[in-house]
């Protein structure tokens, strides 16, 4: 089992409702999770999410989360002005 | 439209103007740069007689297309002596449209200290005595003149710091709910319009008609299937509408590139405390006049915008956007939505640019003028400002001006205007645009945000130095394109990944001029806008040494990933190097 940090944002919020966006919800996980499998767990579809962000770099679905890993799951967004 | 209005200030006289067929297809920035180069001595004080106020609205401005009601304001900078362009939206373009405005004019120079407005109706132009008004902050201003000229006129001021010609001070336009939060902000044009003795130009559109269209059907067939792209691409039909530009605030804050305490880090751990998500949450539950959903200008769809309420559910400020949440919140660790909505609320009202507002004020806490995390100690070094004491006017002039005179070396500028919410070292696209844009440090110039972070367009590694140089070039050569079509710049979100969107702009600027204007023809406009703001930048005295970013980006690491910037002179000068 492995601990991480996880964050949904914008209009994934909705699935983790209890979300404290500051600090973010710590999950055990079992060995070997893709991303793509951590979506299944939290219950958020995977054609609603565009950017996966661990550690503060892009990720892929098939990214195996590791230890302490910060992932950070968005909807497509964008503004920035 | 074919009028253009020239308002000689030294004489007091309106004159209107045929508008020479070849500036027949230009408007919005294609209109505003050309007049510049054309009108304008690259080497003139910006403040003085020589330079000149230009306003234009966009090339579809005033007609059924979506997103139409952006304007251009155009000049010589006071900030950084570069040509300048600043977009806009609010309510004034589509009414200047409607009246047959194809631009605005102002040049000379007055010979006495008194104020005035220039009334624009279907029927012309006048100047009217604005004494009255000197003095007042724009909220304050459009109130007034929605007394006096009808509820719902389009209002464009000045305030205070305009009026004292800072170089920081902008140009507000209203919203539909005569909220004075919509700017043509950046570069000091507020400043260019005060040394005109401008305070106002209210835009009355009453009996107007429609604005002509060659071609009706064929203008319909297309602008339906454009507002169709906004609806359903997600970022414009979903993300924006329902969490505003700050939506970004978290995904840059995850990214590393949010610049905080004066571009020290990239991230900053109060960032969810103002955050799009906390915009939205707080306009909704605090309810009054808030509005989490909201539109600057009518026939937009995007609906970014929001107006955000105080904690007794009164309108505070609108809107409270991305730029803003970081300047005044971020980069100075203040992590506290209300407080960075204070300070908005305090630069609209004296009419300076947000974004450098905050990072003068950073510079000021470099100073030890105020403190990073204390809301209260920048708020008064902000209302120095609107109180035009000394240390308000250094406040208004900038961030390289307050640096210079108070010995700080960690000024974040480019051509002497201030980087926005992106820190270049981790996410370099940017920082390419903001060497290279003709308008100094600037993220909508060429925003490879799009590319680098949210996957829009493509997919570049914002660590790394791949990519970028093409990615901002062709960014600023499409962008330039927009700002002359009177579009909002978030249509460019949408036709990045869904082509029809860019063929149905084509199509709508063929059906309402009578001429064919394909999508390579849009490329070309926009590298056209861009070689004439490069002549004029030369002949202002600039060259390729003026187009690098401060030094200690280079000389040292941004956390949390600890890489500097490192693209090198010779690859930023590739971006303009074949244009």
């Amino acid at each position: 089992m492995q601990k991480i940090e996880v964050r949904a944002y914008a209009t994934l919020l909705k699935y983790m409702p209890d979300l404290d966006l500051a600090k973010g919800k710590m999950i055990d996980i079992e060995d070997n999770t893709s991303i793509e499998s951590l979506l299944k767990l939290l219950g958020i579809p995977k054609e609603e999410t565009k950017i996966i962000i661990v550690n503060g770099v892009h990720a892929e679905l098939d990214y195996i989360v590791k230890e302490n890993d910060r992932v950070a799951i968005f909807p497509p967004v964008a503004g920035g002005y | 439209m074919d009028r253009i209005i020239r308002v000689d200030m030294t004489t007091l006289k309106v004159k209107e103007e045929k508008c020479p067929a070849k500036y027949a297809m230009l408007g919005g920035r294609s209109l505003t740069s050309q007049i510049v180069l054309d009108e304008i001595q690259a080497t003139c004080n910006p403040l003085g007689p020589l330079n000149k106020l230009i306003a234009a609205p966009g090339v579809l401005s005033g007609t059924s297309a979506a997103c139409s009601g952006r304007m251009s304001f155009g000049g010589k900078s006071p900030l950084t002596g570069t040509i300048k362009e600043s977009n806009v939206g609010g309510i004034a373009s589509q009414k200047l449209a409607k009246n047959n405005v194809k631009a605005i004019i102002i040049e000379g120079e007055p010979k006495d200290n008194k104020w005035h407005l220039l009334k624009v109706t279907k029927d012309g132009a006048e100047l009217v005595s604005a004494d009255d008004l000197a003095g007042l902050g724009t909220y304050a201003t459009v109130d007034k003149l929605w007394n006096k000229y009808g509820k719902g006129v389009g209002v464009i001021s000045i305030g205070p710091a305009g009026e004292e010609r800072m170089a920081n001070a902008g140009i507000s336009v209203c919203d539909p709910e005569g909220g004075s939060g919509r700017f043509a902000g950046r570069g000091g044009l507020g400043a260019v319009m005060g040394s005109k003795k401008i305070k106002a130009i209210v835009v009355d559109d009453a009996g107007a008609g429609k604005v002509p269209i060659k071609d009706e059907e064929k203008f319909k067939a297309a602008a339906k299937i454009f507002s169709q792209v906004l609806l359903k691409h997600p970022v414009t039909g979903e993300a924006l509408p329902n969490y505003g530009t700050a939506v970004l605030v978290n995904i840059l804050n995850e990214a590393g590139g949010f610049p905080t305490r004066n571009f020290r880090n990239g991230r900053f751990a109060g960032a969810a405390g103002i955050s799009g998500e906390k915009i939205a949450e707080e306009c909704k539950s605090r309810g009054g006049e808030g509005k989490a959903v909201h539109v600057c200008h009518p026939g937009c769809v995007i609906r970014c915008s929001n107006i955000f309420p105080d904690k007794n559910g009164k309108a505070l400020c609108a809107p409270v956007e991305y730029e803003t949440a970081w300047s005044l919140g971020g980069n100075l660790e203040v992590g506290d939505i209300d407080s960075v909505a204070i300070m908005n609320r305090i630069c609209n009202d004296v009419g300076i640019d947000t974004i450098e507002a905050g990072v003068t004020l950073a510079v000021a806490a470099e100073a030890g003028l105020a403190k990073f995390g204390d809301a209260a100690s920048f708020i008064k070094v902000l209302e120095e400002v609107g109180k035009k004491t000394p240390l308000g006017r250094i406040v208004g002039q900038g961030a390289a001006a307050l640096g210079k005179i108070y010995g700080i070396t960690r000024v974040p500028v480019v051509k002497g205007q201030a980087l926005p919410a992106y820190d270049p070292r981790t996410v370099k696209g940017i920082g390419v645009t903001y060497a290279t844009s003709t308008m100094g440090a600037d993220h909508t110039a060429g925003y490879s945000v799009c590319q680098n972070i949210l996957k829009v367009g493509g997919d570049i590694d914002p660590l790394k130095k791949d990519g970028q140089v093409d990615c901002s070039r062709d960014m600023q050569v499409a962008t330039a394109a927009v700002d002359a079509t009177g579009l909002c710049l978030f249509v460019a979100i949408a036709c990045l990944d869904m082509p029809e969107g860019l063929q149905a702009i084509a199509d709508m600027i063929s059906a309402q001029y009578g001429i064919t204007f394909t999508v390579p023809d849009i490329i070309e406009l926009g590298k056209s806008i861009i070689r004439v703001e490069l002549k004029f930048n030369e002949a202002a005295g600039f060259n390729k040494n003026d187009d690098r970013l401060p030094e200690f980006f280079d000389l040292e690491t941004c956390p949390p990933h600890n890489i500097n910037f490192g693209i090198t002179p010779a690859e930023l000068d590739q971006v303009w190097a074949k244009l």
